[in-house]
């Protein structure tokens, strides 16, 4: 039974429809940034995001009571030494000296990368077996309230603050790292090496920084990402929802353009505002997630690079 | 570098194949006690040891043991004149279907099982029912929920345990009582099993008279809920029903409750029956949901609470109980479990059933102890039980509506339903849901 097609429905479902959207977004920014500049096509993504939202819970109610609104800050910290780790255990004896991306290399990369997803995937699992974590985590009911509500009651809608929260900073880390790539001179020499290595190497900036440099941000900002989605989610943490996140990132990343964080908030947006808009004319969810990606072929077929690609 | 690689591949193979069988070795064991002068009724159950169902399977398969291990020490049961003693024979499926098939023709044929205890799932018994079916063996299905498997025409496979079409009777019967202006939104898993489980409770709203003004699915992996639960509350919902599995139910319930829904009765599938609900969620949205349950440890049905028309049979709840953990001290299959779960009490009746069958019929041929089914009307540890004498799928047992209550500063799953063995009333507009 289809609800009766309201003005008030479609209203709400866009507002929902928007945060969501912004927040898948933010939550593919990290990938993009990584396989858009150093063609690593980066399996460990959705695994590197449980680990930022696991950041956050841990530290939320394991240790120190950190509030989940400060965890971007220790996600921050954490995901510079897992970038680090990634880049010396993964990337670097594969793409440190290349100066062009091959397919072998980008194949060798899809492996590696792959490796450090399960490696992380272990950690965790052996976490949960020793009962230091559950296996299905959450922030105990955690959730921000202001006026004693705990949503936000725009336009006849309800927007739970915690959404709001974790979308708005989400869409801050992304527009902080873009002007962090066009303002500074090592953004320039990221953006450079995504062009050519050895022009790069020539300037006086060691590529290998530079590559280096690259995977920690792009890891940070997943585990930045997976910091708010703590927040946006306010519940329900597990291992699984990294199967859910790697695929639509990937989705999200192509339709933006490779390397464009503005194209992957654009992306997000498209994905959650079109799956909730066709939810509130059809009444049919499975309907909306086909329409989403009919979409997604649309714009392929017009533009292949993706929307903002170069 | 290839004659490395050959080697390694080498290598991988045989541990492999030396992993298989000693996993094949492992598989075998037996339970239960037969003696020389008594004869020996075999029964043959595949069971997950190992796999993704391995929880489940051990419960269940020390929940059977349990059972017969307590026919066992009360004599062992007499058929035309003879004692007989129980066997339970078992092997590992690993939680493979393909796996199932050849264990049931394999128990069959060189252990030559009489009765089969089905394995745990839905999905496997379905797998399994065919050989039982061919070989006209009885098999009991006490943890395949699907109404599916019974809608095929099968004669020798029955159920113990309440179908999926029946799983919110009870929550709906709770409606029924206590919210006189209940209007209901169903938000379901796109998944086989919610799907039969809400057209079976859109049919008993149905019945009941009660008002459905929102019905939605939503896919697996679903973790924003703000949509559907924007589009329940505009149609004026105040009872929630439906749910799937453990992630999407906190999902939907910790957005439900951010988003100020105000709702009088929740009852949604698997999730609030985890410990750790509360946990996900915060205790302060856990308090009020409700799920339906096959069975719970505190629900008390006892030989002083016998419905009419209905006997009592088998081992007590603090019987079973004792023998399960006896099992959990001493028997290498059952050690590690910490508490008995509904999957081991759901075997443990199956083999109730099974075994006064076997009584009223007075004979171990396969066909007369299925006859023998079609009477019965037991009361046991586990429920009320009956069968349908054509299909074979239950229509006697109630779900228990176990929901979280603080009584006395605790936070506590409680049975609230049906009455007769509830612990407590049930919480209807939960004041944290009204705040």
């Amino acid at each position: 039974m289809a609800v009766e097609l309201s003005s008030q429905l479609l209203v709400s479902n866009t507002l929902s429809g928007l945060v969501y959207g912004l927040m898948l977004g933010a939550l593919a920014s990290g990938l993009t940034l990584i396989w858009g500049v150093m063609k690593v096509v980066n399996l460990s993504h959705g695994y590197l995001v449980v680990t930022g939202m696991l950041t956050s819970v841990i530290f939320y109610k394991y240790i120190l009571n950190v509030s989940p609104t400060l965890s971007p800050a220790l996600a921050f910290v954490i995901g510079a030494l897992v970038g680090i780790a990634f880049y010396y255990s993964s990337l670097h004896l594969i793409i440190g000296k290349a100066e062009t991306m091959t397919l072998k290399i980008e194949m060798s990369s899809l492996m590696s990368t792959f490796g450090f997803g399960i490696l992380i995937l272990g950690i965790i699992t052996f976490a949960v077996n020793r009962g230091w974590i559950l296996s299905n985590e959450g922030l105990s009911g955690w959730t921000l309230s202001i006026h004693g509500k705990t949503y936000l009651e725009v336009a006849g809608t309800h927007l739970e603050y915690t959404k709001l929260l974790g979308a708005g900073l989400g869409v801050v880390l992304v527009l902080v790292t873009e002007l962090f790539l066009r303002k500074t001179v090592w953004g320039l020499a990221i953006r450079a090496v995504a062009e050519d290595s050895r022009a790069v190497a020539l300037t006086g900036y060691d590529p290998v920084k530079v590559k280096l440099l690259t995977t920690i941000i792009s890891t940070i900002m997943a585990l930045i990402a997976g910091a708010l989605y703590a927040i946006y989610l306010s519940s329900g943490i597990s291992v699984g929802l990294e199967s859910q996140i790697a695929p639509l990132s990937f989705v999200i990343v192509v339709l933006g353009g490779l390397g464009s964080l503005i194209g992957t908030l654009i992306g997000g947006l498209i994905i959650g505002l079109t799956y909730n808009i066709t939810l509130a004319l059809t009444g049919h969810s499975e309907i909306s997630l086909s329409v989403a990606f009919a979409i997604l072929l649309i714009i392929l077929i017009v533009r292949p690079k993706g929307l903002f690609g170069r | 570098m290839s004659r490395n690689a050959a080697l390694a591949a080498i290598i991988i193979i045989i541990i492999i194949i030396a992993g298989a069988a000693w996993a094949l070795m492992r598989g075998g064991g037996g339970g239960g006690g037969g003696g020389e002068q008594v004869g020996t009724i075999t029964i043959g159950m595949s069971i997950s040891l190992t796999g993704k169902f391995q929880d489940e399977g051990h419960q269940a398969l020390c929940g059977a043991l349990a059972a017969v291990n307590w026919y066992n020490k009360h004599g062992g049961i007499t058929v035309g004149g003879k004692t007989y003693k129980l066997k339970l024979i078992y092997y590992d499926d690993q939680s493979q279907r393909d796996r199932v098939q050849s264990v049931y023709t394999k128990l069959i044929t060189s252990d030559h099982a009489q009765f089969l205890l089905a394995p745990y799932s839905s999905g496997l018994t379905s797998a399994a029912a065919s050989i039982a079916e061919q070989y006209k063996i009885v098999m009991i299905s006490h943890g395949g929920a699907s109404d599916a498997i019974f809608e095929k025409g099968y004669h020798y496979i029955v159920q113990v345990l309440t179908p999926a079409s029946k799983y919110f009777a009870s929550s709906l019967e709770i409606v029924k009582e206590n919210v006189p202006d209940a209007k209901i939104a169903f938000i379901w898993e796109s998944s086989e099993f919610s799907k039969s489980v809400i057209k079976g409770a859109a049919q008993k709203a149905q019945e009941l008279g009660l008002q459905v003004v929102y019905n939605q699915s939503y896919p697996k992996g679903t973790t924003d809920f703000t949509p559907y639960v924007q589009q329940a509350m505009q149609a004026g919902a105040n009872v929630l029903i439906g749910g799937g599995h453990f992630d999407d139910g906190q999902h939907l319930i910790s957005t439900a409750k951010n988003l100020g829904w105000k709702l009088k009765f929740i009852s949604i599938l698997v999730a609030p029956a985890q410990p750790n609900f509360p946990d996900a969620v915060g205790e302060d949205a856990a308090i009020g949901v409700a799920a339906p349950a096959q069975w719970a440890p505190s629900v008390n049905y006892s030989p002083d609470n016998v419905p009419s028309g209905y006997t009592w049979a088998g081992p007590t709840t603090d019987e079973w109980l004792s023998e399960f953990q006896n099992l959990t001290k001493n028997y290498k299959d059952c050690q590690g479990i910490e508490a008995p779960a509904y999957q081991a009490a759901e075997a443990g009746a199956s083999i109730v059933f099974l075994v006064e069958a076997i009584k009223k019929a007075n004979s171990l041929d396969s066909t007369a102890v299925r006859d023998a089914m079609n009477d019965l009307a037991l009361y046991t540890f586990f429920g009320k039980l009956k069968i349908d004498p054509q299909t074979g799928k239950q229509v006697a047992h109630e779900m228990v509506v176990i929901q979280w209550q603080k009584i006395n500063g605790e936070l506590k799953l409680v049975v609230v339903y049906p009455p007769e063995v509830a612990e407590a009333q049930p919480l209807i507009a939960p004041p944290n849901w009204w705040s």
